[in-house]
């Protein structure tokens, strides 16, 4: 299905699939998809990262080789059916103001633009939803545009506000719980995106697109008091 | 109603069972127990399955007292515990009338222990769990440790034929642990002076916590910081931050790091670094992949062979 896959261990409880030729995150999806539809029972947890799939298992279930050569039958073979979820596109509402963006002046200061211009180029792209952990229902987002990028901040916050929306290096995230955080916050959203009392506790999946648009702060909380 | 109330909580008493599988995905840890080694074993004592749910104790444990008639099962580190103000042992199931008082102390060694009740506890399942998380407030009581005057109502207590730990499952915790672990996908990046530093003594820090152990005392570094990206972590990974002290991720531990892994401790060897008390000394052992295995595999036949249980269950 996908040709030069290196199957290597990270200790005794975790099996990294690496491509040897560049992947794309289709291609990662798909064969996660497959692994997951075969129903492995040492398999606890599959996540997609940015270039490789991570497993976690049970190795009281089951031995390294064992695992790998389960994982490699699959993937060849052609007559499993795959269970995919289709992808969905999310319209997401951000509010920009400052006293909700804390660090937006800061931001654009540093990156030398203005506000304005900041927001402009902000809410343009189509983010791919990279991958969902650090915290729970953390988002990283994909395809922030390269004038943006900057390092997290040196000092973390103690507490970021549920909702805020943030960037480091060359992402966008949304921190759906309160936390503390070292992302440059340039907005939030008065959507609750993760509850804790559902199952899924978020709806949004990985290899999901999440496009934004701009409410100003009178609709922040006519929506969040809803 | 069964019920146990908490006169003193002690220093952090939480629920936690092995039940909270499969939600990384959403950021969710597995939480669990930090010592699954003496969980399996407390739950063993009142016939209870190995997932099951227990009290994880830390360095300072609660009193509590009981309304109806129950067993009980305590094992771990030592802790100076009297019921009804009698010292009693813990390596053995314990019965429990209505009105009678437990109390766990100080601790004497190591730094956890597990307590077990012959009845279910009657808790929400959170994510499939009784599991406490407080990051999120789910599992346990209220999604919390436990407070005074909180109380935890049980289900009918099951009949249970008292029994000890047998002398070959006892643990005996050390000043200095030596700890095997499997090198880390980064291990290559270590720089040469350290890989002579990694056999030498680590000291435990006090900051460590359910998510994360700490060490220090003996800094590390890597040859390319830069090189590193992030990949999936779990209990027992060895994380090289920045500064050069190394942390062992626990229980609660986030799914994904982007700092460089210098090792995975031995699957088998996780319980006893729980057990590690604030500033006492810890070595590591390099072992292989299989060796690993092997000692897992050794492990599950001894559970299966002199206790019955079934880790692969």
């Amino acid at each position: 299905m996908i040709d030069n896959l290196n199957i290597i261990p990270s200790g005794d409880s975790i099996l990294i699939i690496k491509s040897l030729n560049k992947i794309t995150s289709n291609k990662l999806n798909s064969t996660v998809d497959k692994i997951s539809s075969s129903n492995i029972s040492e398999i606890e947890d599959i996540l997609i990262l940015k270039d490789h799939i991570g497993i976690f298992y049970n190795p009281y279930k089951s031995t390294y080789k064992k695992l790998k050569s389960k994982i490699n039958s699959v993937l060849s073979d052609d007559s499993i059916r795959i269970i995919s979820n289709k992808k969905k596109n999310w319209k997401i509402p951000i509010c920009y103001n400052s006293e909700l963006a804390l660090d937006i002046e800061n931001v654009s200061n540093t990156l030398k633009i203005n506000t304005k211009e900041f927001i402009k180029k902000h809410i343009k792209p189509c983010y791919d939803v990279d991958m969902i952990g650090f915290l729970p229902g953390f988002l990283y987002l994909g395809g922030l545009n390269n004038s943006l990028s900057l390092p997290r901040k040196k000092v973390p916050r103690k507490i970021i506000p549920k909702g805020s929306i943030g960037i480091a290096e060359n992402q966008t995230g949304i921190y759906n719980i309160e936390s503390p955080g070292g992302w440059n916050i340039i907005g939030r959203t008065p959507y609750e995106l993760f509850d804790k009392n559902s199952e899924p506790p978020i709806k949004i999946k990985q290899g999901d697109t999440i496009t934004f648009y701009e409410v100003k702060i009178n609709e922040f909380n006519r929506i969040i008091n809803l | 109603m069964n019920k146990i109330k908490i006169l003193r909580p002690g220093l952090y008493t939480t629920v936690q069972d092995m039940r909270r599988v499969g939600f990384k995905k959403y950021g969710i840890p597995k939480s669990g127990p930090m010592d699954e080694y003496s969980h399996v074993l407390a739950n063993w004592l009142v016939g209870k399955h190995y997932l099951s749910e227990t009290l994880e104790i830390n360095y300072y444990g609660p009193k509590l007292k009981f309304n109806f008639d129950t067993t009980i099962g305590i094992f771990g580190a030592n802790f100076d515990t009297y019921l009804n103000n009698q010292k009693i042992k813990i390596n053995k199931s314990i019965n429990i009338k209505s009105g009678d008082t437990l109390d766990i102390g100080v601790c004497l060694d190591g730094g956890r222990i597990y307590l077990s009740f012959s009845a279910k506890m009657k808790l929400d399942k959170s994510f499939n769990s009784l599991s406490t998380y407080d990051k999120i407030n789910i599992g346990g009581v209220n999604g919390k440790k436990l407070a005074k005057n909180d109380s935890i109502s049980f289900l009918k207590s099951e009949e249970v034929i008292v029994r000890t730990i047998p002398e070959s499952f006892k643990r005996k915790y050390y000043e200095v642990s030596t700890i095997r672990v499997i090198k880390g996908v980064n291990y290559n990046i270590i720089s040469e002076k350290s890989i002579k530093k990694l056999g030498k003594e680590f000291n435990v820090s006090s900051e460590s916590d359910r998510m994360g152990i700490r060490l220090n005392g003996n800094k590390l570094n890597v040859l390319d910081q830069n090189s590193i990206k992030s990949t999936i972590v779990t209990k027992g990974t060895v994380q090289l931050p920045t500064g050069g002290d190394p942390i062992i991720l626990m229980s609660d531990s986030q799914s994904t790091g982007g700092y460089p892994i210098i090792g995975n401790i031995a699957r088998v060897d996780i319980s006893k670094v729980s057990q590690i008390k604030p500033e006492s000394k810890l070595k590591f052992k390099f072992i292989t992949l299989d060796e690993s295995e092997s000692l897992i595999n050794f492990e599950k036949r001894k559970f299966k062979s002199k206790l019955g249980i079934n880790l692969s269950s």
